[in-house]
Formats: C-alpha cells, sequence, structure tokens
C-alpha cells in the first residue's frame, strides 16, 4: 500500500516539472535537459559558496583543538536551512493536503498517509541539509584530515541533521498552518520573503566579519555550545570520531523523528479534518456602496487577484519593495554616498535612472495578467465590456501601482543626491514612462504567449516566456542606451542630462508604438483567446 | 429575443454546431436538450460571444452579436455549467463587479441582490469567498450576478446541476417570473421532466444538427419527451 502511495506522490511532483514539456513534446527533452542544467547550475554555486565559508573556518577551529565546533556549526547551519527551507513545504503537504479528503477515504491506515507525505519531504530536506553539510565534509576532508571512518561518521552525522530538521519542520508546520489560515496567505508569503531576503542580504554584507567572528571567539562559542545545545555538541564530537557521542545524537534524532511522527499519526485524522473544514465568516451581506466605472471595476478586479494570489504578489510586488527599500536605504546611508556621488558629477541622475529602469523590469506586473484570467476568462468575455477597455484595465492597474513608486524614488533620491532641476524632472519623467512602457509590452508578450492550461499560477508569474521577454527587454533596454552612451562618441556631443532627455524621448516613442500595438493586434488577439 | 439563423462551428474537422437555426420570443423559455458534445455548450457560448462562429448569423434582440457584441451582451446573461468564479473575491465583490461592468445603479443592484440572496438563501454566504463556497453555492452566486441586472434573455447551460430542492424551485419561479415580464430564456438540460414541466419551447440538437424544436406540445405529441428524445437518438 505504501509504495501505491508513494508511486503516487512521486508521479505528482514529477507531473509538476514535466507538465508543461509533455504538453510540448518537441520540446519535452531539451526542456528536462535545461532544468536538470538548472538545478545543477543552482547546486554548484549554493556548494561553491559553502564550501568557501566553510574552508575560513575548518584550518583555524582544527589548530585550536576544537573539530568538533566546526561540525557543530555546520550542523547547525544545515539545520537552520533546512528548516527554513522545507517548513513551507512540509505545511502545506502534511495539512494543507489537496487529496487528504480522498486519500482518507479510502482504507488507509492514515498513518500510512502521513508516511507517503513525509518520505518526499525526507528527500526535500536531505537536498537542503546536504546542500551545507556535504561541503562542510569535503572542506574538512579537504583541509585537515581524512579517514575512512569520519566519512561514516560525518555521514551518520548528516542523518541525524537531517531526521532532525524533518522532525521540527512537521511540529513547526502546525503552528505555521494555524497562522496562515487567520493571515492573508500572499501577504503572510511577502513578509517572509522580504524578511527572508532582508537577512540574506544582511549576512551577505556582514560574512566576513561574520567569519572572522567566528573564527576569533571559537572557544567562547564552544561553551555555549557544551552548554546550551548538547545535542548539537554531541554530534560535533561524534563527527570527529567520538563514538559515544555519534551514538547518543543517532538516539537523539531518532527519538525525535519517531516521537513526531507517532504524534502526527496519532492525530492526522483530527487535524487534517479540522483543516479541511471551511472558515465560515457568515455576516450580514452587504454591498459595497461604492459603484465603479467598468475600466475601474477591472482596475479593482486585477488589485484583489493581486493581493490573493501570493505567487503573483511575491514575484511581481518584490520590486516595489525594493525600489522602497533602496530609496530609504539611500536616504540612511547618504552622507556615504555623497562623497562618491562628488566623484560622480553630473552622472548621478543617469545613474538614479539606471537604477529605477533595473527595478522596473521587476515590475512585470501586467505580463502575467492576460494568463491568470485562467477558467475565469468567460466572465468578462461575456460580459459588455470592449476588449480595449479590459486591457486598458489591466495596463492601467500596472501603472498604478508602479509607475508612482518609481517616479517618487527617483524624485527623492535625485534632490537628495543634487541633481539639478531638470534632472530631477527627468528622474521623475523617465522611471514613469518606463513603468508605462513595461505594463504596455508585458500585456504585448502576455497575450503574444497566453497560456490558460496551466497546473499552477506558478507557470503564468514565474516560468513564462513572456515574463521572461518582458522582464529581459526591460533590464537590457535602458542598459544598452547607457552603454550607446558611455561607449561611443555620443559623449563629447551629448551632455548627460541631454543624453537622459533624449532616453525619455525614446522611451515615449516606444511607448507610443507599444500602445498602438496594444490597442489594434493586441485588441484582436485578445478577442481571439 | 433570439434568433439563430443556421449556425455552423467547426472545431478543425469536427462539425460541433451544423446549420442550426432556432428563433425565442419574448416570453418564452426554451430547453435545449441533447446527448453529451451534442453541440449544446457550443451554441449557448456562440449566442453569448465567447465562441466566434464559421457561418451563419445571431440576433440577440434585433442585433448582430457579430457587428455588435457589446450591446448585444447588455441584453443578456449567460450562466456556465461549470461556475468558475473569480477565487479571490468574495461572493458581493463579485455581484459588484458584475454589477459594475454593467452599470447598475446603487440602488437598483442592493435591491436585487438583497432579494435573489433572500430567495435563494444565500444573503449570509455572500460574505464568504468564492473559494470557500460549494459548487451549489457558485451556481447560486452565478445565478443573481446573471439577474442583478434585469437582461432581456439568459442563456443557461445545465442551470440546475449542484443546486439543492428549494433552490432548483425557487430557479424555476425565477426563471418564471422573468418571462412573464417579457423576457426570454434558452438553457440545456438533460433533465427531460423539467424541461417538459418549465418550457414553452424545446429544441432537440444531435451530432451538431437540430432534429427538432418546436411548442412542447407539438414536439411530444402523444408520448412523453423521454420517449420522443430516445426515439431521436435511436436508442429506441
Amino acid at each position: 500500500m505504501i509504495k501505491a502511495l508513494l508511486y503516487v506522490r512521486f508521479r505528482g511532483l514529477l507531473a509538476g516539472i514535466t507538465a508543461q514539456a509533455r504538453r510540448k513534446k518537441s520540446s519535452g527533452k531539451g526542456t528536462i535537459v535545461l532544468y536538470a542544467f538548472l538545478f545543477l547550475y543552482l547546486g554548484v554555486v549554493l556548494c561553491g559558496a559553502v564550501g568557501f565559508m566553510f574552508s575560513g573556518l575548518a584550518p583555524v577551529y582544527s589548530a585550536l583543538g576544537l573539530d568538533w565546533l566546526y561540525f557543530a556549526l555546520a550542523g547547525l547551519m544545515a539545520l537552520a536551512f533546512s528548516l527554513i527551507g522545507s517548513v513551507f513545504t512540509t505545511q502545506s503537504q502534511l495539512y494543507d493536503a489537496k487529496d487528504n479528503d480522498l486519500l482518507l477515504s479510502m482504507p488507509i491506515p492514515p498513518r500510512q498517509i502521513l508516511l507517503s507525505r513525509m518520505l518526499p519531504l525526507l528527500l526535500l530536506t536531505t537536498l537542503y541539509a546536504g546542500a551545507l553539510f556535504i561541503p562542510a565534509m569535503v572542506v574538512y576532508a579537504w583541509k585537515v584530515a581524512l579517514s575512512p571512518l569520519s566519512i561514516v561518521l560525518q555521514i551518520l552525522g548528516l542523518v541525524c541533521v537531517i531526521l532532525l530538521s524533518q522532525g521540527l519542520a512537521c511540529l513547526l508546520g502546525w503552528p505555521l498552518h494555524l497562522l496562515l489560515k487567520k493571515l492573508n496567505k500572499s501577504v503572510a508569503s511577502m513578509l517572509y520573503l522580504v524578511v527572508f531576503l532582508g537577512v540574506y542580504f544582511w549576512g551577505y554584507s556582514q560574512s566576513s566579519e561574520l567569519l572572522s567572528a567566528l573564527a576569533a571567539q571559537g572557544d567562547a562559542l564552544a561553551g555555549t555550545f557544551r552548554t546550551w545545545v548538547w545535542p548539537l555538541y554531541a554530534l560535533g564530537q561524534g563527527c570527529v570520531g567520538a563514538w559515544p557521542y555519534m551514538l547518543a545524537t543517532i538516539g537523539i534524532a531518532v527519538v525525535v523523528f519517531a516521537g513526531v511522527y507517532a504524534l502526527l499519526s496519532a492525530t492526522f485524522l483530527s487535524t487534517t479534518l479540522s483543516g479541511s473544514r471551511r472558515k465560515r465568516r457568515r455576516a450580514a451581506a452587504q454591498m459595497p456602496a461604492r459603484v465603479h466605472s467598468p475600466r475601474g471595476a477591472i482596475v479593482l478586479k486585477e488589485w484583489r487577484k493581486f493581493l490573493g494570489c501570493p505567487v503573483y504578489l511575491t514575484n511581481m510586488g518584490l520590486g516595489i519593495v525594493l525600489t522602497v527599500a533602496l530609496t530609504v536605504a539611500g536616504l540612511i546611508f547618504r552622507g556615504k554616498l555623497l562623497e562618491i556621488s562628488v566623484l560622480l558629477e553630473n552622472w548621478v541622475g543617469l545613474i538614479v535612472c539606471g537604477l529605477l529602469a533595473f527595478l522596473s523590469s521587476t515590475m512585470c506586473i501586467s505580463t502575467p495578467s492576460v494568463s491568470l484570467e485562467g477558467k475565469n476568462l468567460w466572465i468578462v468575455k461575456s460580459m459588455p465590456i470592449s476588449s480595449r477597455d479590459i486591457l486598458l484595465g489591466k495596463l492601467a492597474f500596472h501603472c498604478l501601482l508602479s509607475a508612482p513608486v518609481l517616479m517618487v524614488a527617483g524624485a527623492v533620491l535625485s534632490t537628495a543626491y543634487g541633481c539639478k532641476v531638470f534632472d530631477i524632472l527627468l528622474c521623475v519623467l523617465v522611471p514613469g514612462l518606463l513603468a508605462v512602457l513595461c505594463g504596455l509590452l508585458g500585456l504585448i508578450c502576455g497575450l503574444k504567449w497566453a497560456r490558460f492550461d496551466y497546473l499552477s499560477d506558478a507557470y503564468p508569474c514565474k516560468q513564462s516566456v513572456s515574463v521572461l521577454v518582458t522582464m529581459l527587454t526591460m533590464m537590457y533596454l535602458p542598459l544598452g542606451l547607457g552603454l550607446v552612451y558611455a561607449l561611443t562618441p555620443l559623449r563629447q556631443v551629448l551632455s548627460v542630462s541631454a543624453f537622459l532627455a533624449l532616453g525619455g524621448l525614446v522611451v515615449g516613442g516606444l511607448c507610443l508604438a507599444a500602445w498602438r500595438a496594444l490597442t489594434t493586434w493586441g485588441v484582436r488577439k485578445w478577442d481571439s483567446l | 429575443m433570439l434568433k439563430i439563423q443556421h449556425l455552423t462551428k467547426t472545431y478543425g474537422e469536427k462539425v460541433a454546431v451544423d446549420d442550426l437555426s432556432l428563433h425565442i420570443a419574448p416570453g418564452e423559455i426554451c430547453g435545449f436538450i441533447g446527448h453529451n458534445g451534442a453541440g449544446k455548450t457550443t451554441t449557448l457560448r456562440s449566442c453569448c460571444g465567447i465562441l466566434p462562429f464559421d457561418k451563419g448569423e445571431i440576433f440577440i434582440n434585433g442585433r448582430s452579436i457579430r457587428t455588435d457584441p457589446l450591446g448585444c451582451k447588455r441584453d443578456l446573461a449567460y450562466l456556465p455549467d461549470n461556475p468558475d468564479l473569480y477565487d479571490f473575491l468574495t461572493g458581493q465583490q463579485y455581484l459588484a463587479f458584475v454589477a459594475d461592468i454593467y452599470g447598475v445603479p446603487a440602488a437598483d443592484r442592493q435591491a436585487k441582490i438583497a432579494h435573489y440572496g433572500e430567495l435563494l438563501g444565500m444573503t449570509d454566504d455572500l460574505a464568504l469567498p468564492v473559494s470557500d463556497c460549494s459548487h451549489g453555492m457558485k451556481q447560486k452566486i452565478a445565478l443573481i450576478a446573471a439577474l442583478v441586472h434585469s437582461p432581456k434573455l439568459i442563456l443557461m447551460d445545465e442551470p440546475f446541476v449542484g443546486l439543492d430542492p428549494v433552490a432548483s424551485h425557487q430557479l424555476k419561479n425565477a426563471m418564471r417570473q422573468h418571462c412573464e415580464e417579457g423576457g426570454a430564456i434558452l438553457f440545456s438540460t438533460h433533465v427531460l421532466e423539467v424541461a417538459e414541466k418549465l418550457c414553452h419551447k424545446v429544441a432537440i440538437i444531435k451530432n451538431g444538427r437540430l432534429v427538432a424544436s418546436g411548442p412542447i406540445d407539438q414536439v411530444r405529441g402523444q408520448s412523453s419527451l423521454e420517449q420522443v428524445f430516445l426515439e431521436l437518438e435511436g436508442t429506441r
């Protein structure tokens, strides 16, 4: 029975990865190879970065006789990384699984359903934990010592980390599930992403100081581990040859994992049933009093879709958060950056516009909006609203969301860094025009490569050709213009401000051309969908 | 109210609807009957301007759906067989969206939604997100949305599927009332008893071709609609 359940689970996972390839038979193999290459690339980059970090610690701790601390730290990092990486998947797979009702209606013991869900999760956790722990093992073997016994012990240590991480992820998944039921999922996802990126960038910027501190404060750290996190101390000791400690670590990991499995098996039925019970917010139905124009109604609908779809919000809305963050950072570090900006003289306006142009390319809000109509396309198609109004409503929503943020950022940054009035004006206008161009181009690409047969909203938001083309075009167009100016004799003929104004005119011209294309070809294309 | 003339729609090699002509006058309820894949949904989707067709013409209240699609759509409402509504809206928000697109004044929409919400037992549930609604509840929301702008013609695809007996009864009443007020309805169904009791007219479609149509008494003659249908289908 468990075999059949695991077969279905892995088929589901495989279908998710290869669905697109199956639909496009001709490019199926190519797509799979591309995915494999991308995964390999990510793995190599991640393992390389981690290996580089550990290569600074291994010799230092070994010289201090604190080899165990090296593995305790590696275990801690692997535990944290795999926990962060897998807790959301664990929550959705265990507590929010769509087929819980179906499986529970069959004569399958709940513990087997649970096991069939936990084994693929264990595989995921292995990938996360291995990405941290295996480079640490390799670095240790390369820089310090290599013996068959230590390899066996360190592999056992990795297994312990995986079991501990999965056990904790399952335990944390339940409060997370309760929390997500109360919070707006999209907002929670966005917050998680912002916090994760904030911590990542902070950690990245502080990495050299952190590594120095870790290397310098080995003794103090060792004391803390011994006193407060004994399992990690035991893991560290076990990985460097102390068998009793390794046995103790295995014991702890097995007890935690088996205990969590037993607890979840006993409560699986009640937790999943309470999870599937729909939350009823019964309230006296009162219609919103405000009446909107048809195009206004489309804008409002797009806004609610944006807020209601986590993958849409986090992928296309992140650029807005980053623009605000850049502006705030620009103001906070103004003192330091002004010293550099003095050297740049009148190039500041161009640099501000360049940065904002890059950020505008990450706000392809309009691009997936066509495909995201999906199975709801019949609604607007059967209504007395013209295709032109629908498309312009989508464009208006894009512009309302992205243009003001970019324009305000342009105004604030150019003013804060002492640009002249003309340059400030350009720093407001050019990003505004870029936002409009991104919206128009996004809609054209969204119409050109519209797809309605996707399995998840992630496809139109993350994996579609339309988003890729829009993003790359919006990224490389300003870069290309900037390079033309920087690398050609145009510099001698035009001042930076004049070039920026010319760039603005080019973008404006492209906007007009794209507008024309959208309102003619785009309308016909929409009608044919 | 609805005039379909020589409608033909093909999907590649397959002829889904073949030279179909049908006329529904104001005040009439017409049942559209046929086996699965006969071409009912294709006809209904063509009538409401969702699906372009190859040949023929469709007139809604005297206007061509080809040349004046917006004018036609203002006069009609479409209720699909599977009401896929916007999951990210609540029932109220969805109805407000529909009312905004049709330009229904605030007071009018409030009165209508309150009336139909009460009639279908949905008043409280309209506050729920559509994603939390059952198939039947979505069907009711789609029905209220279809009625909120007082259309002249309603096109319904299997409207009784998923409705509880009370809601089914209320829907039949609402359909009758709509026609008494001068409106017209074309709806597809597999429940022949409903068609027999509710409709003034029936149209039977087989493999895309209209094989019988006319007033219900004329089509069924001395037998039942079920017998006529089975004979036309060649199963008797």
